[in-house]
């Protein structure tokens, strides 16, 4: 029998369908008590490793574990984890409730499980109708339902904010958060840093199948580098003076202003009295997570590169790939230019995002699942 | 059992099983009604003895018919769960592969059985209402027991071809050609064989088996019911060869033995696959 820890382990788990590597060797391990993110562009793996981890895709190599033992192991599964996979599938013409009552008798709960779970997730007054006639923020919230009828030790959800409105979207991440802080597991993956950033206290990036960082979510944003954009009349001058200073991290921005990287603000602004120049302007700006998560996985695309090294640096610096991001960068120093560190950096700053789907960089309150 | 009680539930809480129960009824009513039709239309003075009840054989007919729809609702049952991709939720819920495996097998013999006891009852009905002559009982109840065996290993071949396969397209489509196309084929091949051994090996096809199972018993009563000096010597196995086209067709319960080894077949293709198979 399983060792009731909450623990899931993954040990160099790979899995290839035909001539797909979908994932290669991966390795981590989610604790109880913490919300554990599980974050990848698409295609990275991160549906096929969640399979695997639930007994549903047998791995080509390594293994994973829950609670000590394989999923097919655990004798009653759904009272040790409950699952919410992407694309998961309802009859269309059975009720929210049938659904769930199939489950129930599955798991061997009594049916006021059923009730319960409903109206948990905010489906009571759906629950005698047709799931084909759900939306896709409704199908999501019978699946969770699903997912806690057996009162799970373990949640894993694969990409769960897909199609929740913001009020679901918050209502998630309390009661997520609220769900480890009773010292269970929590397993979430999502394509975007921004939309778990609120909620998980662990991150594991994935890039290819690979491993690209493992690790606190505090620690990955400790890495974060900020820079002064600074207007100000003579931006040549300034430049001059600060690079006197040993302030070598210069940039111009389009729109004139001077963008310093690796200096305090007070130096910058102390540099430019000495010098003379006034200034008009003065912002410390911070990289959003969300670039050094675009940086940790960038080259999924670009193919030919190396797999990255476990805990180590991003390779490459160059500026991101994705929309809004276009040319021209030259914000920063060539590629390889600083030494390899830990945690991974996040490079220096592109230009700011152009679209819109990355949230901007500076000012307004951190990106969030349903605030903006 | 936990699996068995949620597979009941998967099952009656879908239109699936009564709506094939409505073609299987009016389908068996239609068919027996026309023992009562021929009657009419022959006079019954004219023959020198009283007619035997045509009852059991056109049920047993009717049933050799209808058993297709056992294999598609248990083709249905088991397979619908790859075509609306609720097999994942289901094996997160339930306590291993072979849990569901077994209960899905037994609830599609529950449900094929139901099938054959519904075809059966409302063709006897009809008939009875519909014809002159009464049959005897035990030939229509070994008529009905043997039918609703037959109907509940149908319906474990079709769930089994389901979970072998994995899609319900895919399923159905095995099924139904077979059934409907493919034994016919084989069976013509082999009759058409110089050697008698070779034309014998057509009762030993999973339909084939089903039928002749099914329409011996009758066949033979009816047989015994005419005078053999009208009827002639062994006019019950002719009879039985006649209806399924078997040559030297082997006894009823051989043929049920013939048909269980083929739905241990089709169990065992679906414990080997649906035991491995990833789902993504
Ligand atoms: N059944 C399958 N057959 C063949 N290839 C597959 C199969 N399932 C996944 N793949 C491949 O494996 C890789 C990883 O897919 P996966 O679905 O795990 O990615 P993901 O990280 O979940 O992506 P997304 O963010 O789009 O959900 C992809 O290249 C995908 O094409
Ligand atoms: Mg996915």
């Amino acid at each position: 029998m399983h060792d009731g820890s909450g623990r899931i382990i993954v040990n160099q788990i790979s899995k290839r369908f035909g001539s797909v590597a979908a994932v290669n060797g991966l390795s981590f391990s989610v604790e109880p008590g913490v919300v554990t993110g599980f974050l990848g562009p698409n295609g990275s793996g991160k549906t096929t490793t969640l399979r695997m981890v639930l007994g549903l895709v047998r791995p080509t190599a390594g293994q994973a574990l829950i609670n000590g033992v394989p999923f097919g192991r655990l004798g009653e599964p759904a009272k040790v984890v409950g699952a919410v996979l992407e694309a998961q599938g309802f009859h269309p013409s059975r009720t929210a409730r049938n659904h769930l009552r199939v489950c129930a008798a599955a798991i061997g709960v009594p049916d006021q499980a059923v009730d319960h779970a409903l109206g948990s997730v905010g489906l009571a007054e759906a629950a005698a109708r047709k799931v084909g006639g759900f939306s896709l923020g409704m199908k999501q919230r019978l699946a969770l339902a699903a997912a806690l009828l057996g009162n799970p030790q373990i949640l894993v959800l694969d990409e769960p904010a897909n199609g929740l409105d913001p009020e679901g979207i918050a209502w998630l991440r309390t009661f997520l958060r609220g769900f480890a802080a009773q010292g269970r597991s929590v397993l979430i993956s999502s394509h975007l840093l921004a939309e778990v950033e609120q909620t998980v206290d662990h991150v594991i990036v994935i890039s290819r199948g690979y491993t690209a960082y493992q690790g606190s979510l505090d620690q990955l944003r400790a890495g974060q580098r900020a820079r002064v954009l600074v207007r100000c009349p003579d931006p040549a001058r300034l430049a001059e003076a600060l690079s006197k200073a040993d302030v070598l991290e210069i940039d111009t921005l389009p729109d004139g202003r001077l963008a310093v990287t690796g200096a305090p603000l007070q130096k910058v602004a102390e540099t430019a009295l000495e010098a003379g120049v006034p200034i008009y302007e003065l912002t410390e700006e911070r990289a959003d997570l969300e670039q050094v998560f675009l940086r940790l996985t960038s080259g999924q695309f670009a193919g030919g590169q190396p797999p990255f090294a476990q805990q180590g640096p991003p390779p490459g610096y160059g500026p991101p790939p994705g929309p809004g991001y276009g040319p021209p960068s030259g914000y920063g120093p060539p590629p390889g230019q600083y030494p390899p560190q830990h945690p991974p950096q996040p490079g220096p700053y592109g230009p700011p995002p152009g679209s819109g789907q990355y949230p901007p960089a500076q000012g307004g309150p951190p990106p969030n699942w349903g605030g903006r | 059992m936990n699996a068995i009680k949620s597979e009941v539930r998967k099952t009656f809480t879908t239109k699936m099983w009564w709506a094939l129960l409505i073609p299987i009824t009016l389908i068996s009513m239609l068919a027996n009604a026309f023992g009562g039709l021929f009657e009419n239309v022959v006079d019954v003075g004219d023959i020198p003895v009283a007619l035997p009840s045509l009852l059991p054989i056109s049920l047993s007919l009717t049933l050799n018919q209808l058993v297709v729809f056992a294999a598609v609702a248990g083709t249905i049952a088991a397979a619908g769960e790859f075509r609306h991709r609720t097999i994942t939720t289901t094996y997160l819920v339930n306590s291993g592969r072979g849990a569901v495996l077994t209960a899905k097998l037994l609830i599609a013999a529950a449900l094929g059985a139901l099938y054959g006891l519904v075809a059966s009852a409302a063709g006897s009905m009809v008939g009875l209402l519909a014809q002159e002559a009464k049959p005897d009982a035990a030939d229509l109840l070994v008529t009905i027991l043997v039918g609703v065996v037959v109907f509940a290993l149908w319906g474990v071949v079709g769930a089994g071809v389901g979970l072998a396969v994995g899609n319900q397209v895919g399923a159905l489509l095995v099924v139904l050609i077979y059934l409907l196309v493919g034994e016919q084929i084989i069976s013509v091949a082999l009759l058409n064989a110089d050697s008698v051994a070779v034309n014998e090996l057509s009762g030993y096809l999973p339909g084939n088996a089903g039928d002749v199972a099914v329409v011996t018993e009758p066949a033979r009563g009816f047989a015994e019911l005419i005078p053999s000096e009208v009827a002639g010597e062994n006019a019950g196995n002719q009879l039985v060869e006649a209806l399924t086209g078997v040559t030297n067709p082997p006894s009823s319960v051989v043929s049920l033995l013939i048909l269980s080894v083929w739905t241990a077949v089709a169990v065992g293709l679906a414990a080997f696959f649906s035991g491995r198979r990833d789902i993504t």
